[in-house]
């Protein structure tokens, strides 16, 4: 008989996680002959990010897609994956969370929440934007004020650049950068757009000091332990084209992003210093830690990966 | 099915079950028929209020309260008297200058009829005014409160549609003005036909020492706005900075409050923050079983193809807000239809600030008519005198309150000038 | 009054007390919270990352306690020109049926948020790393207080009938 699962995200069904789904669950459908559907619900409709990491414990919704720090409540070390400078590339990442590593954390996270991990989605890339003055070298950004979500990693890495973390609300930030409350702000390019923080802002300053950020599809062991091992393997399969999508979609909408910007007035600015952004950046590791678990020592390991 | 949620709301509020019990059993009821796991409603209930945006709202309480505390109620009224007191009618013209300048720091009505209009109910009829008209002109006054900034509904309906609180603020200050503007008028007509007395004129010294005395009061609507604008705070901040600052004028500046009405004014706060929000997290869960439902998106497509301008709408939603106001509490009809109505306002090219500000007065109409008129009951207790009397006295100034209302929804600028010049043109 | 209801009635006169005093610390406490936060950004040019997870602890926690508190002194929003309008017996009829209907509600809330504080069992708050449990607790005591001051009511309406008239004037909130 049929199985159908209920997938829940929290952005808009234009954006590329929806179509990643959209394309997983066609395959999906395909490989099993209709055994096993998704039902995709975007925008939240099933709840935020952590109604969702609580109601896929308890039985209201079989997956997820959750953040790193969202997931971290089922399993500490998944915050790591949004610490600064961490991947190279595509290929480093993959390696990384489809390798030992993630196969580790798979186990473990069955163990702690009775969650499993079928996939991973690249979250795109971080830079900073700013108002009036271009961060081109570290030392420009250092005594100003930038925006940041008010949890780890994100005012400990502006920190570690001396800059000064202004926590202030999502819903807050037009403002803040209109009126000067904030010099800058730690943002996706895509929301600079959607933002429209173009308005309040000149300089797209592209130090990347997060890059893909990959974020956990998660579902219940329960919904899980329906399928036969088949289905199974069709799942992750299916996932993973997805997830290729996605990477394809952030790779090549980034240069797509950065042309409509430029468009809209603003200057894009490439660090000329970027190793000592990275060196500052790594100075927020040992503190950082604690919002993994403490394991210092991973995040070299991660970025030895091959 | 997605009306009958409705429907079966209203009966329950006409029946008397209180507003967030009525919220909860109608987002209890969905969550069942949409045979989705129950676990959602402990969820929306706690997780719905974890705001810091929220936050505001106890702190813009507990500042008015302190205010009320603190001693500055009575300074507030007596650089009134010496400035309005000579004029005809002068005490009602007190009354109203004192709501006014009360209300640059008190964002709620309660604060100004309970605070405030215990002084001027007393005074005035001290000097021979009937029990009635004082309480009346008090409740009518003490509307001003939620529509010049600060407001506690203003910061619920910047949370809910998702617009900038400095923005929302800002707008309503043309409209405040406006309604102190009528009712003075209305009182300078009630006082010649009634003959109603007059103060004796102060001195300019007299004057200079009232308005010393009342000067930290006088501050804060400019440290507030300033302190926003400049962005120095967001607006939670700035609430908790003026619950210092209510503080400061209590302990070292005034020092003639008691222990217990400081005390009181925390109770106060805890309680009204219990009871506004109870119905916040309720109506998430509400809100969610509308969202599930696509209603507000139905709701925008029927009007849509209606193809109505959108003045027509604008005006028949007043019709509506004000057969709501009627037998409604203000922070229950804005958390009800906010949701619902905003998204096909905005689709039909109407301004979110501006509808929020018509909203808030068309809510304020609603405070001061029977049978559930909030601020009715509260002064009509103070001055001891049947609440339909006073309901009676009210009727100019709820005429008064109308035109306004007509007035700012047809003419959106008078709302939207302020904000625009302060923060720029809106994003839309 | 028999002497039964009369003890009855001192016990929950002090567990209301108890609630205004921890609304009233929670209101105080998240007044402080947030003058720090400000304080930390504008002087130490570091902020905290603590006092907003805090502050919005507060909020959940000043909420359901004051809710309850607020029951207790029947000035809960509702529209009561309905009830005001019936003859005595109906009216006497009604309100029972109304505490009945809030005493099952709250009873479903406060199990409702019991549910959450197990599904949320070893969830850590993200800037904290305090148990989010910490939000669900308020709605099981606001929900459980909350239930025993609408069952004192509805004893009273049963066995103290005059207690249907005693009119409250209701409290506005804005
Ligand atoms: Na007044
Ligand atoms: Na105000």
């Amino acid at each position: 008989q049929a199985t159908t699962l209920r997938v829940g995200h929290v952005l808009a069904p234009t954006h590329q996680f929806h179509l990643g789904f959209e394309l997983a669950a066609k395959s999906i459908a395909e490989a099993t002959g209709d055994r096993v559907k998704l039902e995709i619900f975007p925008s939240s409709q099933l709840g935020t990010e952590r109604d969702m990491n609580v109601a896929i414990r308890t039985g209201g919704i079989d997956m997820l897609l959750a953040s790193p720090g969202g997931a971290s409540v089922h399993l500490k070390e998944l915050a790591i994956l949004d610490a600064p400078y961490l991947f190279r590339d595509n290929a480093h990442w993959e390696a990384v969370v489809y390798g030992e590593i993630g196969e580790d954390w798979n186990k473990r996270i069955l163990d702690t929440a009775g969650v499993r991990i079928v996939g991973w989605f690249h979250r795109g890339t971080r830079h900073v934007i700013s108002r009036s003055k271009p961060y081109d070298i570290l030392a420009a950004i250092q005594g100003e004020k930038i925006r940041v979500a008010d949890l780890p990693p994100y005012p400990q890495v502006f920190q570690g650049f001396g800059a000064v973390p202004t926590p202030i609300a999502f819903a807050e930030m037009y403002q803040a950068l209109e009126s000067g409350i904030v010099d800058g702000a730690d943002v996706p390019l895509d929301t600079i757009l959607s933002q429209k923080l173009f308005e309040v802002s000149k300089f797209v300053n592209l130090i990347a000091w997060s890059f893909a950020a990959p974020g956990p599809i998660l579902i219940s062991d329960t919904a899980w332990s329906q399928l036969s091992a088949e289905d199974q393997a069709a799942l992750v399969a299916g996932i993973r084209q997805g997830s290729t999508f996605v990477t394809d979609a952030f790779t090549s909408g980034e240069s797509d992003v950065k042309t409509q910007l430029t468009g809209l007035g603003m200057t894009l600015v490439e660090p000329t210093d970027i190793e000592l952004w990275k060196d500052a950046a790594a100075k927020a590791i040992p503190t950082l830690a604690e919002s993994w678990g403490g394991d210092a020592a991973l995040y070299e390991r991660i970025r030895d990966v091959k | 099915m997605s009306l009958l949620y409705i429907v079966v709301l209203l009966l329950l509020l006409a029946a008397g079950i209180p507003v967030a019990a009525s919220l909860m059993i109608v987002g209890i009821g969905g969550v069942l028929v949409a045979g989705v796991p129950v676990s959602i409603i402990g969820q929306r209930l706690a997780f719905g209020i974890d705001s810091f945006t929220l936050i505001a709202i106890p702190m813009f309480l507990l500042m008015g309260n302190l205010m009320n505390a603190s001693g500055v109620t009575q300074r507030i009224f007596d650089f009134s008297v010496a400035m309005v007191g000579h004029w005809r009618a002068g005490l009602a013209q007190v009354n109203i200058i004192g709501s006014l300048i009360f209300s640059g720091m008190s964002g709620s009505a309660l604060a100004d009829a309970a605070g405030l209009g215990t002084v001027e109910i007393r005074a005035m009829t001290l000097k021979g005014y009937s029990p009635q008209f004082s309480a009346a002109i008090t409740a009518a006054s003490a509307t001003i409160g939620p529509v010049i900034p600060p407001s506690t509904i203003a910061v619920l309906y910047a949370f809910i549609a998702d617009v900038s609180i400095g923005r929302m603020f800002l707008a309503g200050v043309v409209p405040g003005l406006m309604m102190v503007f009528t009712l003075m008028v209305t009182v300078y007509w009630r006082g010649k036909s009634l003959d109603l007395p007059v103060h004796v004129k102060s001195t300019w010294a007299e004057r200079g020492k009232a308005t010393w005395k009342a000067f930290p009061a006088l501050l804060v609507p400019i440290g507030l706005i300033g302190g926003m604008r400049t962005g120095i705070f967001t607006a939670t901040e700035v609430a908790a900075v003026g619950v210092l600052y209510a503080l400061f004028l209590a302990a070292i500046y005034y020092k003639d409050t008691k222990g217990n009405e400081m005390l009181a004014a925390f109770r106060e706060t805890a309680l009204s923050t219990g009871g506004i929000m109870l119905i916040v997290a309720s109506a998430n869960v509400f809100a969610w079983i509308l969202a599930r439902e696509q209603i507000p998106q139905d709701i925008t497509a029927a009007v849509v193809e209606m193809n109505l301008s959108p003045i027509f709408l604008l005006l028949m939603v007043n019709l509506i807000l004000l057969l709501l106001g009627m037998i409604l509490d203000a922070s229950a009809i804005l958390i009800l239809v906010t949701p619902v109505m905003v998204p096909a306002l905005v689709a039909v090219g109407v301004d979110p600030v501006h509808f929020g500000m018509v909203m808030i007065v068309n809510m304020m109409v609603g405070m001061i008519t029977p049978p559930v008129g909030m601020a009715l009951y509260i002064v009509a207790n103070i001055a001891k005198t049947p609440v339909m009397d006073v309901a009676r006295e009210c009727i100019p100034f709820i005429v008064g309150f109308l035109v306004i209302l007509l007035v700012i929804t047809l003419m959106p600028q008078l709302v939207l000038w302020l904000p625009d010049l302060v923060y720029g043109p809106s994003l839309l | 009054m028999p002497n039964a209801l009369r003890v009855l009635k001192s016990i929950e006169a002090g567990i209301g007390h108890a609630e205004e005093w921890l609304g009233m610390a929670a209101v105080a406490a998240l007044a402080i919270v947030v003058n720090l936060q400000i304080f930390s950004r504008y002087l130490f040019h570091a902020p905290f990352i603590w006092p907003e997870e805090i502050s919005r602890l507060l909020l959940v926690w000043t909420t359901f306690i004051g809710a309850a508190a607020l029951t207790r002194r029947a000035g809960d929003l509702a529209v009561d020109t309905f009830i005001e309008m019936m003859p005595y017996g109906p009216r006497r009829a009604f309100l029972i049926l109304r505490d009945t209907v809030m005493i099952v509600l709250f009873g479903f809330v406060a199990l409702q948020g019991f549910a959450l504080a197990n599904a949320v069992a070893g969830m850590p708050l993200v800037a904290t790393g305090l148990p989010t449990a910490l939000l669900a607790w308020p709605v099981v005591l606001g929900g459980v207080l909350t239930v025993f001051h609408c069952a004192l009511r509805l004893v009273m309406h049963i066995a103290v009938p005059v207690s249907v008239d005693q009119h409250l004037v209701p409290k506005t909130l804005t």
